[in-house]
């Protein structure tokens, strides 16, 4: 005879089953499997990510030295001039590149440059190329030049100090611009001043004065 | 409380002896030699002090500039800066790598009229960082106020906008020997119309304004040359 449609009392073995085992208690080892499949799977995880995120900085590697790679062989002055046009300012094609401004103007009027600068324009060129074509990124100077997450540090200060990988993550939208700064200056929110603000005097010009309530 | 010091002292120029433009316009920050400071010094090297913001009428300079004496000084370390000599504006380097430590001193100051610094030689420009440096050092020296040199740059980046692409505009027509097209005066027409003047104030509007400075010198060269 069918035990459906029986009450559970009539039934010891599904009634005991329902009432004196822990259905809804599982046992110690149940949970202890639980705890321990999903800590597993927690941490493969993580190392998956952790292997994903290593095949994606050798991925951007590669892309960055074949750009400058292709861009090398193009002449100092030309490169120079497409990073002009762009609008680059030139003591920031100085600073992104390691030399200075006047150095930055002998090669523009047609001054050999040492192979170690050459390859640091191109690979300026390179990232900037690869910000247009791969992140859609419009204005890659002015883009470059805001700062970030409300502090005074730049696209520019950041290449500078020779953070490019992060940028490039940045602009792909892996990293907000609080996590790239976390990411190289865990510092950074330390150094935030806002003790003082910009505005415009009545004769049309700026000037700084002190916040009369903190930012 | 601690002002700026460096870390490298290049840095503290834009360009030094031969590098100097001769195209560029006098600016907050450059270092001019064999100048008279009335009241201070009957000859001597001296530095323009005066705020960007004042220091012009138009294109041309204001009839008098306020200048800094600049002399031989003890060599003092780069962090001792930070927290002292209040009163000058360090100068390592000045003259190139090796050569005797100069400062300014920010009490002996003085008008320059335009003419004599024009006609004066021009040994050194400051960098942004140098003159943000100044302007710090002399607002300290003068109100006991410290202020962040970030919060002159984002201030008055836009005056360093004008006097780079100044250059560039000039540097163009000497290089084709023109003399009425790519003039000062044509760029301060050129800058103050279609707003691009206010542009320059905007950090994110720079790129596409210097952009098209470029595009007008190339132009304008191309005018020239046909």
């Amino acid at each position: 005879m069918s035990t459906i449609g029986r009450p559970w009392s009539e039934d010891r073995t599904r009634t005991n089953a329902v009432l004196d085992s822990p259905v809804e208690s599982p046992t110690r080892t149940t949970q202890d499997e639980l705890a321990e499949r999903a800590g597993h799977l927690r941490g493969a995880t993580r190392f998956l990510l952790d292997d994903v995120a290593d095949v994606h900085d050798e991925a951007i590697d590669i892309q960055m030295e074949a750009r400058t790679d292709e861009a090398a062989k193009r002449s100092v002055a030309d490169l120079l001039n497409e990073l002009a046009e762009l609008g680059f300012a030139w003591r920031d094609i100085a600073r992104l590149v390691g030399v200075t401004v006047p150095a930055v103007r002998k090669w523009r009027q047609g001054e050999a440059a040492t192979g170690a600068h050459r390859r640091a324009v191109a690979r300026l060129l390179a990232f900037v190329d690869v910000l247009r074509s791969e992140h859609l990124v419009n204005e890659v100077s002015s883009w470059m030049e805001i700062p970030l997450a409300g502090s005074r540090r730049t696209g520019v200060d950041l290449y500078c100090d020779g953070h490019e990988k992060q940028l490039l993550l940045h602009a792909a939208g892996h990293l907000s611009s609080e996590e790239l700064l976390d990411c190289v200056e865990p510092d950074w929110r330390d150094q935030l001043d806002d003790r003082f603000e910009i505005a415009t005097a009545s004769d049309g010009d700026p000037f700084i004065r002190l916040r009369s309530e903190p930012g | 409380m601690s002002l700026d010091a460096w870390d490298d002292p290049s840095r503290l120029y834009l360009t030094r002896g031969e590098e100097v433009s001769p195209h560029r316009p006098f600016f907050t920050g450059d270092v001019v030699e064999s100048v008279a400071i009335p009241g201070v010094q009957d000859e001597g090297a001296g530095i323009i002090v005066a705020h960007p913001c004042t220091m012009r009428r138009g294109p041309e300079l204001a009839e008098s500039v306020l200048v800094a004496a600049v002399g031989p000084h003890d060599e003092v370390p780069a962090e001792r800066w930070g927290r002292g000599y209040f009163d000058r504006m360090p100068l390592p380097v000045l003259r190139g790598e090796g050569r005797p430590f100069e400062a300014a001193s920010l009490t002996k100051v003085g008008l320059v009229r335009a003419e004599e610094l024009l006609a004066a030689d021009r040994i050194a420009c400051l960098s942004e960082v140098g003159i943000n440096m100044l302007q710090q050092r002399t607002v300290f020296n003068l109100t006991r106020l410290e202020v962040p040199t970030a919060e002159f740059w984002a201030a008055f980046a836009h005056t360093y906008e004008e006097a780079d692409l100044l250059e560039e505009w000039v540097e163009a027509g000497a290089d084709v020997g023109d003399a009425t097209v790519l003039t000062a005066a044509t760029f301060e027409t050129w800058l103050r119309a279609d707003g691009r003047q206010e542009s320059l104030r905007d950090p994110q509007q720079r790129a596409s304004t210097r952009s098209e400075a470029r595009r007008e010198i190339a132009a304008r060269v191309a005018g020239i040359e046909q």
